[in-house]
């Protein structure tokens, strides 16, 4: 493995790491969210608020993978190309 | 704490996440404060006054461990919750060691964090109903081992409440016979170490050549005569609470070694070669003024201020006299409990006798004069011939042994009764 391979290596998985940390955190959100208003019917109280946020951060977790997808193929689309 | 609902700072960089805590937080029955970073932390640490910190434990501007750390520095009594994203077992260890009560794994579930919440909501009423006893016995008069319902007592039992959370060393200043020892240990029943030792040790009663192994310990063969291995009180106080009465009395030497004990919490036996690591908390006495005792090379100024982080001052007895009939009444019915001779009332006169004493050996010799006048009296009353014939103008000072030091001895924290109630 030559140095520049191990940097774009490297690279690559400082970028994974953060776009996983990213998602990590709408994610998370989602969870918290969907048995607040579990909880909430169980006691007879308005889900709504709860629910609300969990299909906001769903839809952000959502465009996330989407970015993280497309970047994906064109990093693996680029050296197609030049070949 | 009142039965209110208890505060909670949260601090989390997501602003779903934070919400959905805020929220919980509600449904739990907390009053819940959110922000997003630790500079927005600090501020509120301050104007909110949390009983409960939930932290996130990386923040875009700094590390919640640090704020976490920061702010039980401030306020040791402050309740903690570090969030984690990571379940690594460092981070968890690493929490814990900042003084966290808890930590939670993301993603977070309401179900665990309303079980953290409760427990940490359980425990704070418990406190308040025995912070609400506490200043109930304080009302009669009466805190742990001390009496008194006089204005400067209750400023004593005031501080003294409030440092026994803590784990802060505190310096007792006070007349000899005014009750050091006694608030030492009060001090100690009322902490958190109470089921731990309380070992008590008066450095002016141990030669000093002898001070350094009674403390610290020997090994066998140390020295001449140390024919087994001995455990120091240091040790014999761990976990626990060691009092050190008369303080400048030990060696200039025998000073930096307590200091180094003190700072590094690890000590090493005479003729040892390992380190012991200790958590023991020190509280120390002296019925010298410190800051002469600095001027007059008795006590390492270095050493004063490690052990006054918080000083204690007790008053003597002459600027308490409204405690003269309390403690005398609480003295007789103690001696009556032991000896059962029937003598159980005071004549009022009597009582204004006592009253009417300056009482240079303090509440000790108040006690030594009940006792006397309970030895001499034939009724069930002591009356005010008895009490007049006691009095040192009667007796004279100079009939009473000149003061020597009390012996050093050790006390457990379970045991009763070894120290005289005052």
């Amino acid at each position: 493995m030559t140095a520049q391979n191990g940097s774009a290596e490297n690279g690559q998985e400082m970028s994974l790491r953060r776009f996983l940390h990213d998602l990590a955190a709408p994610l998370s959100a989602v969870s918290l969210h969907l048995e607040t208003a579990v909880r909430r019917v169980q006691k007879g109280n308005d889900p709504t608020e709860s629910l609300a946020t969990a299909q906001r951060e769903l839809e952000k977790a959502f465009q996330l993978f989407e970015t993280g997808r497309s970047k994906l193929m064109t990093n693996s689309e680029a050296p197609k190309a030049q070949s | 704490m009142t039965e209110a609902a208890m505060k909670t700072l949260i601090v989390e960089d997501d602003t779903a996440t934070r919400r959905g805590l805020e929220e919980s937080i509600k449904d739990f029955g907390g009053e819940p404060h959110a922000v997003g970073t630790t500079k927005q932390a600090e501020a509120s640490l301050k104007q909110f006054q949390p009983h409960l910190l939930i932290v996130d434990i990386s923040l875009p501007d700094g590390d919640g461990l640090a704020l976490l750390r920061a702010a039980r520095e401030e306020r040791p009594d402050l309740d903690a919750v570090v969030i984690t994203g990571s379940s690594s077992i460092d981070h968890a260890i690493e929490a814990l060691r900042a003084g966290a009560t808890d930590y939670l794994l993301k993603p977070l579930r309401p179900a665990q964090l309303e079980a953290v919440f409760q427990r940490i909501a359980d425990r704070r009423r418990l406190e308040l109903e025995v912070d609400t006893l506490r200043t109930e016995l304080q009302e009669t008069g009466r805190l742990g081992e001390m009496l008194g319902r006089s204005k400067a007592m209750q400023g004593v039992f005031d501080s003294l409440r409030k440092v026994a959370r803590t784990d802060a060393p505190v310096l007792i200043t006070g007349a000899s016979g005014s009750g050091k020892e006694v608030a030492a240990l009060t001090i100690h029943r009322l902490s958190r170490r109470a089921g731990k030792p309380f070992v008590a040790f008066n450095c002016g009663a141990v030669s000093p050549t002898l001070i350094e192994s009674e403390l610290f310990g020997h090994e066998r063969g140390s020295f001449t005569g140390a024919d087994k291995r001995r455990v120091g009180y240091f040790e014999e106080a761990n976990g626990g609470t060691l009092f050190l009465d008369e303080i400048t009395e030990m060696t200039a030497e025998m000073q930096i070694r307590l200091l180094r004990v003190l700072e590094e919490r690890t000590l090493r036996r005479v003729g040892g070669t390992q380190d012991l690591k200790l958590d023991v908390r020190l509280l120390s006495a002296t019925n010298r003024d410190p800051l002469e005792a600095i001027r007059d090379g008795k006590l390492r100024e270095d050493l004063y201020y490690r052990l006054n982080v918080f000083p204690l001052c007790i008053p003597p007895l002459k600027e308490r006299v409204e405690d003269v009939e309390l403690l005398a009444e609480h003295f007789l019915r103690e001696i009556e409990g032991k000896e059962r001779a029937g003598v159980q009332h005071w004549d009022p006169k009597a009582v204004d006798l006592l009253r009417a004493h300056v009482w240079p050996g303090n509440v000790r010799e108040l006690r030594n004069i009940v006792h006397r006048a309970y030895i001499l009296t034939e009724g069930n009353t002591i009356d005010a011939l008895t009490v007049r014939s006691l009095l040192p103008d009667n007796l004279g000072e100079e009939c009473e042994p000149k003061k020597k030091p009390r012996p050093a001895r050790r006390t457990s924290g379970r045991a009763t009764g070894r120290a005289a109630r005052r």
